[in-house]
């Protein structure tokens, strides 16, 4: 019985131990400015205090970050049992703790050839870049087809045709070939594809005329911005996995 | 009808110039004209009668996802800004009732670098404002509707937006790009206000070949940071676009990017119709301080030993303030106005840095000022009657520990971890004062218990006004800086106070509500005091009738 006793008084202790310490590692890294704020109340990452925390969700993001959200990985620098008393400090301050596994998102770092293929997808540099019009997965603007659903090979993709391009003649300014995003009694939707980056414009009723007929505006024009070498790695990356 | 006389202008300043640069009944650009004075010769609210000012409207934005942090926008009796999440509101100036309001779409992802929106242009009948999730747009004045969207960057890959007000030069519209804390490389974009289409892009970073490139290692020019989230400044006569560039990525680990980093830290001067470089004066090499040269640029010709010259002055993050030549970039002086400073102990006569201290491996180490600087974005005033720029600051400093860090494109980028310290024998304060803008020698000072942050507006009416972070708004006598008038808004002030003339009547008005980053810091910098209030409210003050 006594050894029970002492056996529960130990754990209690032991508790109570981690989250002094865990306050203390707390007060050094997670309270730091910018970040979760004195005892996790405020700061521009979001407040712990006094929230529905879950036990795993909160362990993952302590070791391994939550890099796409500018939360820095602190598995290396603290080791597990490190972790586990900044662990044991957070779900201290949470109105409720759960303990069922939520699913977790991939974190996995590209790979560098991969990774090239994604950069030049997006690059700022080129006006306009692939994500200029095309969508893959979350990221990049929908003007074209979205991409990344079906396989596609460099001779496909220089033999793409836009067959939705149209010409918009406003009516006090000089008209310009535009791909429609959306007509509505009342106003009228276009994207202006003939500068470095495509312009959404929004016409009201009357100021704008449509005509399927003589756009000069071509897909390879925008493909001709990258090299073949380019390409190949662009569509390596958007390629379905 | 409330102008100055042009002779009561202090005898130093350019006279043609300060006609130019002050505004009179409108508040027409960011930073009330294009030479970023944020001074008014409206004189009808003065020192003699500042005691009988009182709320004339009150009004509500609803939008409390950040403080309002804007520089309303006043043209013929109406009144443009933007809230944090990009609504935008067109009010009669004189009553504060609304006349149109325009919401952007809801955001599909928050921004690392929050919703923070400073302020909008308006320009030829269009109201252009850059969004939260990187897009710039422009908005039919008159009614609110939307004209034209451009997508600047995606900005779920960049992990940038647009914060800061765009800037107006000729048929351009330049909007700037959030970064420095993140693994992206920094431009400016500018775009035909009528139609939205692409006029240039200047990458802040030069690219492989370029001059300039060679001032990074290896290839960490590709997502060297160099971000552009203020507003430049602009110069009509001289046909020059002024931007201040901010810090290179890491902030404090700067092992992969030895070199000056260009142009991080650099005020640039660019043809505003071409986006070609004209000039740039690089004031920190290799910063790991997260110290930029971001801040409001102020355009004034005035006399430097005995000659006349004409001016760009950067008040600096780092607690000094730099005087340039504006034609060309030359290095004229610096100044510090802070008190506590150690990242350096001096500014040479060449511009040079003495005494450089920096951060060091897996070790906290104590510097003057802190990375929230010696002062915030928010503005400072120059008013041509007394030759003092007005600028609030702050005496804290902070632990900065550099780390190595690997990182995706887009995601935030330190290099190390930063806090709040006082300085030594001291405590963390702040202050409003009054400086000499060549030699930077102080008139008047009000110390304050915390910093301050929102900007300032002077008057020919011989008044400075600002805002604290518990809700007081103050006007103080330009010339002596006591206080001469208060009034409670019940929120803190983070955005810009501005002047103008309604129905006859001069107004002061002011946003309030709590916010941003650095005012999320407050409780790092002063733990235990009581909390800055949140809110969304723009008030508008004239003077009272009924009292004497």
């Amino acid at each position: 019985m006594t050894a029970v006793v002492l056996l529960l008084a130990f754990q209690t202790a032991a508790a109570q131990d981690s989250i002094t310490q865990g306050s203390q590692v707390f007060a050094k890294s997670c309270a730091v400015a910018y970040c979760h704020g004195p005892s996790g109340t405020a700061g521009r990452a979001p407040a712990l205090a006094g929230r529905e925390l879950n036990r795993t969700a909160v362990h993952d993001a302590i070791f391994n970050g939550i890099p796409e959200r500018g939360m820095p990985a602190f598995g290396k620098t603290l080791g597990q049992p490190g972790v586990e008393t900044v662990v044991t400090y957070v779900l201290s301050l949470a109105k409720t703790v759960t303990t069922t596994q939520p699913a977790k998102p991939s974190l996995a770092k590209l790979a560098p050839e991969l990774a090239t293929g994604r950069d030049l997808f997006f690059d700022a540099g080129r006006m306009p870049s692939c994500s200029a019009c095309h969508a893959v997965n979350d990221a990049g603007q929908e003007i074209g087809p979205r991409l990344g659903l079906r396989p596609l090979t460099l001779e496909a993709l220089k033999a793409v045709v836009a067959k939705n391009v149209q010409v918009a003649k406003p009516k006090d300014e000089p008209a310009f070939d535009a791909i429609v995003a959306a007509t509505a009694t009342g106003a009228t939707r276009v994207y202006d594809v003939t500068a470095g980056l495509p312009v959404a414009r929004t016409f009201q009723a009357g100021e704008v005329e449509l005509s399927r007929s003589g756009a000069k505006w071509t897909h390879a024009s925008a493909v001709r911005r990258y090299s073949d070498a380019e390409l190949r790695s662009i569509l390596r990356w958007v390629a379905p996995r | 009808m409330f102008v100055i006389a042009l002779g009561l202008f202090a005898a130093e300043p350019d006279a043609k110039l300060a006609a130019k640069a002050v505004t009179g009944d409108n508040w027409p650009e960011y930073g009330g004209s294009p030479y970023a004075w944020r001074f008014s010769q409206l004189n009808q609210i003065n020192t003699a009668n500042v005691h009988r000012l009182k709320p004339a409207w009150v009004f509500q934005t609803g939008d409390y996802a950040d403080a309002l942090q804007a520089t309303p926008i006043v043209l013929d009796g109406v009144m443009y800004f933007a809230s944090a999440s990009n609504w935008v509101f067109a009010l009669y100036a004189a009553t504060g009732k609304l006349l149109w309001e325009y919401r952007y779409r809801p955001l599909k992802v928050e921004p690392r670098y929050l919703r923070q929106n400073r302020g909008i242009a308006v320009a030829q009948g269009r109201v252009l404002m850059g969004t939260a999730d990187n897009h710039v747009v422009a908005i039919d004045a008159k009614t609110g509707s939307e004209l034209w969207d451009v997508d600047i960057e995606d900005a779920r890959y960049c992990g940038c937006n647009v914060t800061g007000a765009p800037t107006v030069a000729g048929d351009n519209v330049i909007v700037g790009v959030t970064g420095g804390d993140s693994s992206h490389r920094g431009y400016l974009t500018a775009f035909n206000i009528k139609t939205g289409r692409l006029a240039w892009r200047f990458f802040t970073i030069p690219g492989p070949g370029e001059p300039g490139n060679e001032t990074w290692a290896g290839d960490s020019w590709r997502f060297g940071g160099a971000p552009t989230w203020l507003t430049g400044s602009y110069d009509p006569e001289l046909n020059l676009l002024y931007w201040g560039v901010g810090n290179p990525a890491a902030d404090f680990d700067a092992s992969n990017r030895a070199g000056a980093n260009l142009y991080t830290n650099c005020i640039i001067a660019l043809n505003p119709a071409t986006g070609k470089l004209v000039w740039y004066r690089q004031l920190i090499p290799g910063d790991v301080w997260d110290f930029d040269a971001s801040y409001e640029i102020i355009l004034a010709d005035l006399p430097v030993e005995g000659k006349p010259r004409k001016l760009a002055i950067q008040m600096g993050k780092s607690g000094f303030t730099w005087v340039l030549d504006r034609t060309n970039g030359e290095f004229i002086t610096a100044w510090p106005f802070v008190q506590h400073y150690n990242w350096i102990t001096g500014i040479g006569k060449k511009g040079e840095l003495i005494g450089r201290n920096e951060p060091i491996y897996d070790k906290p180490k104590l510097f003057c000022p802190s990375a929230m600087g010696g002062r915030s974005w928010n503005h400072a005033a120059y008013s041509p009657i007394t030759n003092l720029i007005y600028s609030t600051g702050m005496e804290v400093c902070g632990e900065i520990t550099a780390e190595l860090q690997e990182v995706e494109p887009g995601t935030s980028w330190f290099g190390g971890r930063f806090n709040f310290r006082p300085p030594p024998n001291d405590k963390s304060r702040g202050f409003i004062a009054a400086y000499d803008p060549v030699t930077g020698k102080r008139a008047w000072v009000s110390d304050q218990p915390y910093y301050m942050l929102a900007s300032m507006l002077a008057t020919a009416g011989g008044l400075v006004f600002t805002g604290d972070p518990h809700g007081t708004f103050y006007a103080w006598d330009a010339r002596t800086g006591k206080t001469l008038w208060s009034f409670s808004n019940g929120a803190g002030h983070r955005g810009s106070p501005v002047t103008y003339v309604a129905g006859g009547k001069q107004f002061i008005a002011t946003p309030t509500g709590w916010g941003s980053l650095v005012g999320r810091a407050f409780q790092a910098a002063w733990p235990g005091a009581p909390l800055p209030r949140a809110g969304s409210t723009m008030v508008a003050y004239t003077l009272d009738e009924t009292v004497k």
